[in-house]
């Protein structure tokens, strides 16, 4: 049973201990030896997990969401689930991944659930620096469906090949390729002598 | 492609982003480790009176005392369950605005008399208990497919195989149990991880219609 750092009496460490048998939830520190319960990364895991994939998931959960406000509670509630959770990786890519995955989950469930805010400040901003150029882009990838929405940008702005879109987002990779060819088909049609976006 | 980049390049973390978002994370963790300390607590200090009072009940029911009511000691144990973290939520609609995702409404599909449904959020992941007569019972579990089994269910069975919906030979259903019956399937599908626990098990074809039912497999004709 694991030791725990709570200042009781023996007695009553004793009787805790065997609360800890019957009800093992309720333990404050996972068992060295036993199954299961995840040890929450500490700070410090966090910190480092975010300051090295924190842009990528903002930028994922911003493209789906188009506003500040709600790409950040994506954010912060991947990294909550990522400290709750605390998966193991095989590496720093693997852990990226996962990231990714967590964001496009919890941003299509806020888009299923028509919680997004209005404001799209990319746009503003674009708009008031007199970019049109980039806001012709924006604007359209942002009239993509969404599942084309979120291939085009994984594949383009993350530089992921399709078999790691299809881990990503839970799809066949035949289905990958079919949202890119149509997702480019769709924005070349818009873009026309603007459109840069390469072939595979 | 470089417009885009440039587009996105705009979307960054800022320091105070920064700030704001792992204080909210350290801030959920202290939460969580502050509501597990005061449930500890709370049964440690009640923990004595409780064993005295559970003695005092088995010798009671020891001497054959004739005015038990057994489905009014039933419901204590639901308590720990509820001081153990899990919400329970009042209906099917509250359960989804709380966790925020749909899940079906299964009661027109088991396949027994339901007595009782509970809808609990178990740390996000809906769980929807429809308990019949006699502890039987057919639980589903559905929650973000995070690469985690969403059951719960650590029990060892006899048999574990693998079957696919027709129509959907990519969504891979892994289904549990002894004998010919099945206790528990757990798939995912859409973002979504699922479970089926059946008590008392149920034969094969049972548990594919109900997962084909709660994960939408329907509609789809290739494969």
């Amino acid at each position: 049973m694991a030791t725990f750092a709570l200042p009781f009496p023996t007695g009553i460490q004793l009787e805790y201990r065997l609360l800890c048998l019957l009800f093992p939830d309720i333990c404050l520190m996972a068992d060295t030896d036993g199954p299961a319960i995840p040890v929450p990364k500490t700070e410090s895991e966090v910190a480092r997990a975010f300051d090295r994939c924190g842009d990528a998931c903002l930028r994922l959960a911003y493209s789906y969401l188009h506003n500040n406000a709600d790409a950040e509670d994506i954010l912060q509630e991947v990294f909550i689930r990522y400290m709750q959770k605390s998966p193991e990786f095989e590496n720093s890519e693997h852990e990226k991944a996962w990231l990714l995955r967590v964001t496009a989950n919890l941003s299509k469930n806020r888009l299923d659930y028509k919680k997004v805010r209005d404001a799209d400040e990319l746009s503003e901003e674009l708009v008031a620096e007199e970019r049109q150029d980039l806001s012709f882009v924006w604007e359209a990838v942002k009239g993509l469906p969404e599942a084309q929405r979120s291939v085009i940008h994984l594949f383009y702005q993350e530089g992921y090949q399709t078999a790691e879109i299809a881990q990503i987002l839970d799809m066949k990779e035949a289905t990958v390729r079919s949202h890119l060819k149509r997702g480019r088909d769709h924005l070349k049609s818009i873009l026309k002598e603007d459109y840069d976006f390469g072939e595979i | 492609m470089a417009k885009y980049n440039e587009v996105m390049s705009r979307v960054a973390v800022t320091p105070e982003m920064r700030e704001r978002v792992l204080s909210n994370v350290e801030n959920a963790r202290a939460a969580k480790i502050n509501n597990k300390k005061k449930i500890s607590r709370t049964i440690i200090r009640w923990f004595p009176l409780a064993a005295a009072a559970c003695l005092v009940l088995i010798v009671g029911i020891g001497f054959g005392n004739v005015y038990k009511d057994n489905n009014e000691s039933v419901g204590t144990s639901n308590d720990a369950a509820t001081s153990q973290g899990l919400e329970d939520c009042a209906s099917l609609d509250q359960l989804c605005e709380k966790v925020g995702f749909d899940v079906l409404d299964l009661s027109a599909d088991i396949p027994f008399e339901v007595k009782q449904t509970v809808y609990t959020d178990v740390f996000g992941v809906a769980r929807v208990s429809y308990n019949g007569a006699d502890d039987t019972y057919i639980e589903l579990d559905k929650g973000l497919d995070e690469g985690y089994d969403v059951s719960g269910d650590n029990n060892d069975y006899e048999n574990t195989f693998e079957v696919s919906a027709s129509g959907y030979s990519d969504v891979k259903i892994t289904m549990k149990g002894n004998g010919d019956s099945v206790s528990l399937a757990t798939w995912t599908y859409d973002g979504y991880a699922y479970a089926l626990c059946f008590s008392p098990g149920v034969d094969r074809d049972t548990a594919t219609d109900l997962v084909i039912k709660v994960g939408g497999l329907t509609g789809r004709t290739e494969g």
